[in-house]
C-alpha cells in the first residue's frame, strides 16, 4: 500500500511540475510587456514598474525566470487580479466551493443514475429497454449543454415553476458563508430559517447539477453497460451461478465489482469534462463559481486571474486523476502485492 | 434409480438461419458414485451438455428433454428458482481455466466462505474453520495463508484445487469436471485427476469427467461416452472401449494418442482423421462422421441409430468394427 501511495505521489508531483512548465511557456508566449500583463498599467521607469520587473526577473535568463515562476507558484502566489486587486488564490478559494458543490452533486447524479442505467441495460441486453437506454444516452452524450440547460430552464422553471431560474439561494435568506458550500451553510442557519433555507438551496442546485451531469451520466451508462456485459460472460459468473448465488448478488457484487475496475479510470477522466461543463452551466444558471469567474476574467482581460485560475483548475484535475489512479489500485486486487 | 438420468436432451441456439442443434437427443444415465467419461473433440457439444445439467445455459438457449433428473428429482418439474438451488446443493462443476473461473476481485477465503454460507454455515468462525479443512482436503499446503490470497497470486494448479474445494463445499452427489486439466502442466494434470478420483471414492460422489483426451480417462472411468457433433457415437464400458472400440470415431480418437516406444517408427505420422468437425449449422446428411470416416459406405447417407452391440454397449454406426482380438502386450 505504501508503495502505491509513493508511486502516485511521485506521478502527481511530476505532473504538477509539467503543468507549471507548460504554463510558464505560455506566459512567455503572450505578446506585450510581461510586467504590464502581470501587474497592470504601470509606467515604465517608475519605482513600482522596476520592482515588478525585478520580481518577474524579466532581464534574467529563461531558466532563472522559470525558477522564479516556480518559486512564486509553489509559495501560493498566483498574482493579483487587475480588476479587484485581490490575490488570485483568495478569489479562487471564494468561488471554488460553489463549483465543487455543483460538481459533487452532478457527479453523484451521474454515477448513481449512470451505473444503474448501465447495469439495467446490460442485464436486459438486446431488449427494447436496452435499446431505449442506449439511444437516449447517445442523445445525452451529444447534447450541447448550453442549449439543454436553457431548454430545462424554459420547461421546469418558467412553464412549470418547479425550480428557480438562477443563483445558489434566494436573496430572502441571509446566509453566512462558513464552509462555502451552500447546502451546509444553510444548515448552519438552521436556528434562523429552520429547513427552509436548505430546501431553497437544494432547489437551486438540482437543475444546474442535472444539466452538468447529463454528458458524464450518458458516458458512464454506456461504459457500465459494455463493461458489465463483458464481465457477465466471464467464467466466474458461471461459477457463482453454479454455487447458487442469487441473481441480484451476482449482478451487483460479483459483476459490478469487476466491471467497476476499468470504469474508475474513465470516470476520473470525466472529471475534466465536468469542470469544462461547469463553466458553461455556471454561465447559464448565474452560478457564482470558478466557471463564471473565469469567463468574466476573460471578458475583462484580467490576465493574472486567467493565468492563475487556469493553473489552479489544472492542479485540481491532476489531483482528481491522481486520486482516481490510487482508487484504481485499491479496488483492483491484481495491482496489490504482485506475485 | 440413477444419480443422473437424461433422456433425449436437445439444446438449440437461435441464429439468423433458425435454430441450430448443438446437442442432439442425448440420453445417458449415471449411477451414484460412478465415474463417467465424456470424450469428444472441440465443438462436439460435451461442454453444452454439462452446462445444461447444471442449468447454466445462456438464456437464449432452448433446452428440450423427455426426462431430466438429478439425484432422484425430476428437474423439469421444478420452477426456475427451485431448480437453481436444488442443482447448487446436489451438483457442482469445475471449468477448464481455473484462473478465469475464480472471481479476481475476491480473496480465496471470500469465495470459499460464500460457498459455505450458501450451504448453511452461518458463523464466520465456523466458515473459516471449514474453509481451511476444505483446502487441506484438496491438498493445499499452508491453507491459512491461502485464504487471504487472491487467485492471481496462485498457480493454475493451485487455483484448480481451490475450485475443487469450492465445488465440494456443498457435499455434492455429482461433480462435473469440464476439461479440468486442459490448461495445466502434465504433472499437475495427473495430480488433479487423482484428487478427483480420490474424492469420488471417499465421498461416493459421482464424477462426470469431460475431456478431449482419451489418455486421461484410460484407467479412471467406469463408462465412457464418445460424442461427435452433438450426438453420442458410442456409450460403453470403458474397458470395452479402450480394448476394442466399435465406432470408427472412437477408434480414431484412440489411435491419435501418441505412445512412447511402441508402434511408432521414425518419420511416421501420428494418426488423425482427415478434415475437421463439421460446422453445427452445416451438418452432413446421414451419419455426421460420414465425410471423415475411413469406413464410410453408401448406406452412411442414412442416419444411423444408437444401437446395442452384443457384449459391448451402444454404438451409432451401420458398420460397427468387429471386436478386436486380444493382443499380447
Amino acid at each position: 500500500m505504501i508503495r502505491i501511495i509513493l508511486r502516485q505521489l511521485s506521478i502527481f508531483a511530476s505532473s504538477l511540475l509539467g503543468i507549471i512548465f507548460i504554463f510558464f511557456l505560455l506566459t512567455q508566449l503572450i505578446p506585450g510587456d510581461p510586467v504590464v500583463l502581470n501587474y497592470g498599467n504601470l509606467t515604465p521607469g517608475s519605482f513600482e514598474y522596476e520592482r515588478a520587473a525585478e520580481s518577474l526577473g524579466v532581464n534574467q535568463s529563461f531558466f532563472d525566470q522559470f525558477y522564479l515562476y516556480l518559486k512564486r507558484v509553489l509559495s501560493g502566489d498566483f498574482g493579483y487580479s487587475l480588476i479587484t486587486n485581490r490575490s488570485v488564490l483568495d478569489e479562487f478559494l471564494t468561488f471554488f466551493p460553489a463549483t465543487l458543490e455543483l460538481s459533487i452533486f452532478a457527479s453523484l447524479i451521474a454515477l448513481i443514475l449512470g451505473v444503474s442505467l448501465g447495469v439495467f441495460a446490460a442485464v436486459r441486453k438486446g431488449t427494447w429497454l436496452d435499446n431505449l437506454v442506449m439511444s437516449s444516452s447517445l442523445v445525452g452524450y451529444s447534447m450541447p449543454i448550453f442549449w439543454w440547460g436553457m431548454l430545462l430552464i424554459l420547461f421546469f422553471s418558467l412553464d412549470l415553476g418547479w425550480a428557480p431560474v438562477a443563483g445558489r439561494i434566494s436573496y430572502v435568506y441571509d446566509i453566512e458563508p462558513v464552509t462555502g458550500f451552500m447546502l451546509i451553510d444553510s444548515l448552519y442557519a438552521y436556528p434562523k430559517y429552520e429547513f427552509a433555507a436548505f430546501y431553497n438551496a437544494l432547489s437551486h442546485l438540482v437543475l444546474p447539477a442535472f444539466v452538468l451531469a447529463t454528458v458524464p451520466l450518458a458516458a458512464i451508462a454506456r461504459m457500465t453497460r459494455s463493461s458489465m456485459i463483458e464481465v457477465l460472460n466471464a467464467d466466474y459468473i458461471l461459477t457463482a451461478k453454479a454455487k447458487g448465488v442469487s441473481d441480484t448478488k451476482i449482478i451487483w457484487v460479483h459483476g459490478l465489482r469487476n466491471a467497476l475496475i476499468p470504469m474508475v479510470t474513465i470516470i476520473g477522466l470525466q472529471s475534466s469534462v465536468l469542470l469544462t461543463g461547469a463553466i458553461l452551466t455556471e454561465t447559464i444558471f448565474a452560478w457564482p463559481g470558478i466557471g463564471k469567474w473565469m469567463v468574466e476574467a476573460i471578458f475583462r482581460r484580467d490576465f493574472p486571474t486567467i493565468q492563475g485560475g487556469v493553473l489552479l483548475i489544472a492542479f485540481f484535475v491532476v489531483l482528481i486523476n491522481a486520486s482516481v489512479d490510487f482508487l484504481y489500485a485499491v479496488i483492483n486486487p491484481r495491482m496489490r502485492r504482485p506475485k | 434409480m440413477s444419480l443422473l438420468h437424461i433422456e433425449n436432451l436437445t439444446i438449440e441456439f437461435p441464429t439468423h438461419k433458425g435454430y441450430v442443434r448443438v446437442v442432439d437427443k442425448v440420453s445417458l444415465r449415471m449411477k451414484s458414485g460412478e465415474v463417467l467419461g465424456v470424450v469428444g473433440e472441440s465443438g462436439s457439444g460435451k461442454s453444452m451438455l454439462a452446462l445444461a445439467v447444471m442449468g447454466l445455459l445462456a438464456p437464449n438457449a432452448k433446452l428440450t428433454a423427455d426426462f431430466l433428473s438429478l439425484n432422484h428429482q425430476d428437474l423439469m418439474k421444478l420452477t426456475k428458482e427451485q431448480r437453481r438451488s436444488f442443482i447448487a446443493q446436489n451438483a457442482s462443476i469445475i471449468f477448464q481455466k481455473p484462473e478465469n473461473s475464480l472471481n479476481p476481485c475476491f480473496s480465496v477465503g471470500d469465495q470459499l466462505r460464500e460457498s459455505l454460507k450458501l450451504n448453511g454455515v452461518q458463523r464466520y468462525r465456523e466458515q473459516q474453520k471449514k474453509a481451511i479443512e476444505l483446502l487441506s482436503d484438496v491438498g493445499i499446503s499452508d491453507p491459512e495463508t491461502r485464504l487471504s490470497q487472491y487467485p492471481h497470486q496462485l498457480s493454475g494448479g493451485m487455483n484448480q484445487r481451490i475450485m475443487i474445494a469450492m465445488a465440494i463445499a456443498s457435499k455434492p452427489k455429482l461433480l462435473i469436471a469440464d476439461e479440468p486439466t486442459t490448461a495445466l502442466d502434465v504433472t499437475i494434470q495427473a495430480q488433479i485427476i487423482e484428487l478427483l478420483l480420490q474424492l469420488n471414492t471417499d465421498n461416493d460422489m459421482g464424477l462426470m469427467l469431460i475431456t478431449h483426451d482419451f489418455a486421461l480417462l484410460s484407467e479412471s472411468t467406469q463408462r465412457v461416452c464418445v460424442m461427435y457433433s452433438g450426438q453420442i457415437m458410442e456409450n460403453a464400458n470403458s474397458q470395452n472401449i479402450l480394448k476394442s472400440p466399435r465406432h470408427p470415431y472412437s477408434k480414431a480418437l484412440l489411435e491419435s494418442i501418441p505412445h512412447i516406444g511402441e508402434r511408432h517408427h521414425m518419420g511416421e505420422r501420428l494418426f488423425s482423421l482427415k478434415g475437421t468437425i463439421p460446422a453445427i449449422d452445416h451438418l452432413p446428411v446421414g451419419c455426421r462422421l460420414g465425410p471423415r470416416c475411413p469406413r464410410a459406405a453408401k448406406e452412411c447417407v442414412k442416419t444411423p441409430r444408437l444401437e446395442a452391440v452384443k457384449n459391448h454397449g451402444l454404438v451409432r454406426c451401420h458398420f460397427p468394427l468387429p471386436e478386436a482380438q486380444e493382443k499380447e502386450a
